[in-house]
């Protein structure tokens, strides 16, 4: 990596302490680590609860930590997800509005340095909640049900992880086209939703990053997966910076 | 020595390609201070833009230091900026902004402490160095902007607008040492407020709707222009005499002119056509002038006459 890149990955991480950033992005997951254990424990009892009031029988069956994961699963890919668009799709498209963006690129930064290191402070700061409430979740897991398995665990969340760099991945793509951070949000929310649409045609569901979910799924279950998802989510990402630095150049020179 | 080459510079946006910036061809000086003069809008931000680096040319060359700019990044070293509303780290203080821009030109720790101490110093932000930007007056952020574009030592400095957001005072100490710098470097600056450039720059280009209408040295500009623009003024406290000169003047002079109270302002190319008339009469005639005065143009006359006069031709095309 570029000496440039590490030190603008340095100010991203200064920044993103000094504001707060870090600690919500912390907070964030660290509940969802915290509360998918919690909820996934006592969600039977609960509906047990209130279809008693209601004079209803229902037999569940009792949870397990398989059901931990997966509780933990759905509130990352969907709930955590929608937080971090809302944090990083002003991470590009602010500065460049502010005019921060010319400060450093007048400096000997090129649009790639300072591109790349948005990318890798973002997946650092992910990288870090992400490892935090899966710990966090896995050791409440255990305290709950009595029983851990750490590499199921360890498996759904690289499956996570990866999905989440991807979906973000493109908010930064578009905050590095568009001025506008409402824009860059709105657009990945689109496109999430035609993603997540393309990954019930058989033919390509097998590449769409929504297959990656699924195999978060099944790794939690403690099942077989493969990595295919993986490989065209990374190919994905690495056409969002290429597309980044593309677009961030267009949108700087019609400025 | 010529230190900025613009060779056929235009700039076109988006896909009506608005002419930003039409064919503009410039030299500047080395060790001057050059003054980029235009109205809001005649694309001084765009050229500054350009001469940076920060965007790409629709044709044209630019040359820094014998560099073509467009495909050097290396030209960044010999060059500092300040955007006309510089935006910095808020949540950075001035002292943390500058060792941050230090590390970027690759100086060492001990290079950056003595060189952010020396920038703070000269902008008067030493007593501020550990308050947040964000914290910071208008004027205050500008000074921070000019500490940070001195950083590396460069040989040209751009300034975009660098004293707008300032008070008076600030102004003329900004201006005054934007004056001492032009020993190692050569600056380039945008404004509108006439009286700085007259102020401090050696070198005046005067850009109008993407076009570059006049470039001269500053004194040589107020020399073409001494009399159009310039006045002569009159006074005399006596009525009678008043009444009386006025009426000399209805019947002399082919042009209106201007009363103020007790005095008479004409405009000074009319009056060279009626002078010897004039004296003959006030020597001839028991007329008291109380005062008597010629004006030179200032900058901004001369400014506002060639804008105009530019802004009349496009209309007439």
């Amino acid at each position: 990596m570029q000496k440039t890149t590490i030190k603008l990955v340095n100010k991203e991480f200064l920044e993103a302490r000094k504001n707060h950033k870090l600690l919500i992005i912390t907070i964030t997951f660290l509940f969802f680590g915290l509360m998918s254990p919690l909820s996934a424990y006592f969600m039977p009892q609960l509906i047990g609860l209130i279809s008693a009031d209601q004079g209803i029988s229902i037999q569940l069956n009792p949870p397990t930590q398989i059901d931990s994961f997966l509780q933990f699963y759905k509130n990352i890919s969907q709930m955590a997800l929608i937080i971090m668009i809302f944090i990083f799709m002003g991470n590009i498209a602010n500065e460049k509005e502010s005019g921060s963006a010319d400060f450093i690129l007048v400096k000997p930064v090129k649009i790639v340095d300072f591109i790349i290191s948005k990318y890798i402070s973002m997946y650092l700061l992910i990288l870090i909640a992400m490892v935090i409430s899966t710990l966090v979740c896995a050791i409440y897991t255990y305290v709950l049900f009595d029983e851990l398995a750490i590499i199921d665990i360890i498996r759904m969340a690289i499956y996570l992880y990866i999905y989440l760099s991807t979906i973000l991945s493109l908010t930064l793509l578009f905050s590095s086209i568009y001025n506008k951070q409402m824009i860059a949000g709105i657009l990945t929310f689109f496109i999430w939703i035609i993603i997540s649409a393309l990954s019930s045609f058989s033919s390509i569901a097998k590449y769409s990053p929504t297959k990656v979910l699924n195999e978060a799924q099944l790794a939690a279950a403690g099942m077989t997966t493969s990595i295919t998802s993986i490989i065209s989510s990374i190919i994905l990402i690495i056409l969002c910076i290429i597309f980044s630095v593309y677009g961030f150049k267009k949108s700087c020179d019609n400025i | 020595m010529k230190i900025i080459k613009c060779a056929n510079l235009s700039k076109a946006y988006g896909k009506e390609k608005y002419l930003a910036l039409d064919n503009l061809n410039l030299e500047v000086e080395k060790n001057s201070i050059f003054g980029f003069l235009g109205p809001n809008g005649a694309g001084k931000t765009t050229t500054l833009k350009l001469l940076t680096g920060l965007m790409k040319p629709t044709s044209g060359e630019i040359y820094i230091n014998n560099l073509l700019v467009s495909e050097n990044k290396e030209i960044c070293k010999d060059i500092g900026y300040l955007s006309q509303s510089p935006s910095y780290y808020n949540w950075m203080n001035a002292k943390q902004l500058l060792l941050f821009v230090a590390s970027l030109f690759n100086l060492s720790k001990k290079e950056s402490e003595i060189r952010v101490d020396q920038l703070l110093e000269l902008c008067g932000l030493k007593e501020h160095k550990n308050r947040r930007i964000g914290s910071y007056s208008g004027g205050m952020v500008q000074r921070l902007g000019i500490a940070q574009a001195l950083i590396n030592e460069p040989d040209v400095l751009f300034l975009d607008e660098p004293v707008s957001d300032m008070d008076p005072l600030g102004r003329k100490e900004i201006l005054d040492f934007i004056y001492q710098l032009k020993d190692n470097t050569t600056v380039f600056m945008s404004s509108h407020i006439l009286e700085d450039v007259e102020r401090v720059c050696d070198t005046v280009a005067i850009i109008n709707k993407g076009k570059l209408v006049k470039v001269s040295k500053t004194q040589e500009l107020k020399d073409e222009f001494k009399n159009q623009g310039g006045t002569v003024s009159f006074e005399t406290i006596n009525h009678k005499d008043f009444d009386v000169l006025k009426s000399w003047l209805n019947n002399s002079l082919k042009s209106e002119y201007i009363l103020k109270d007790q005095k008479i302002i004409v405009n000074q190319d009319d009056f060279e056509l009626i002078r010897n008339d004039f004296f003959k009469m006030i020597g001839t005639s028991s007329i008291h002038l109380d005062n008597f005065q010629t004006q030179k143009p200032s900058l901004e006359d001369i400014f506002v006459s060639i804008i105009g006069d530019d802004n009349n031709a496009k209309n007439n095309n």
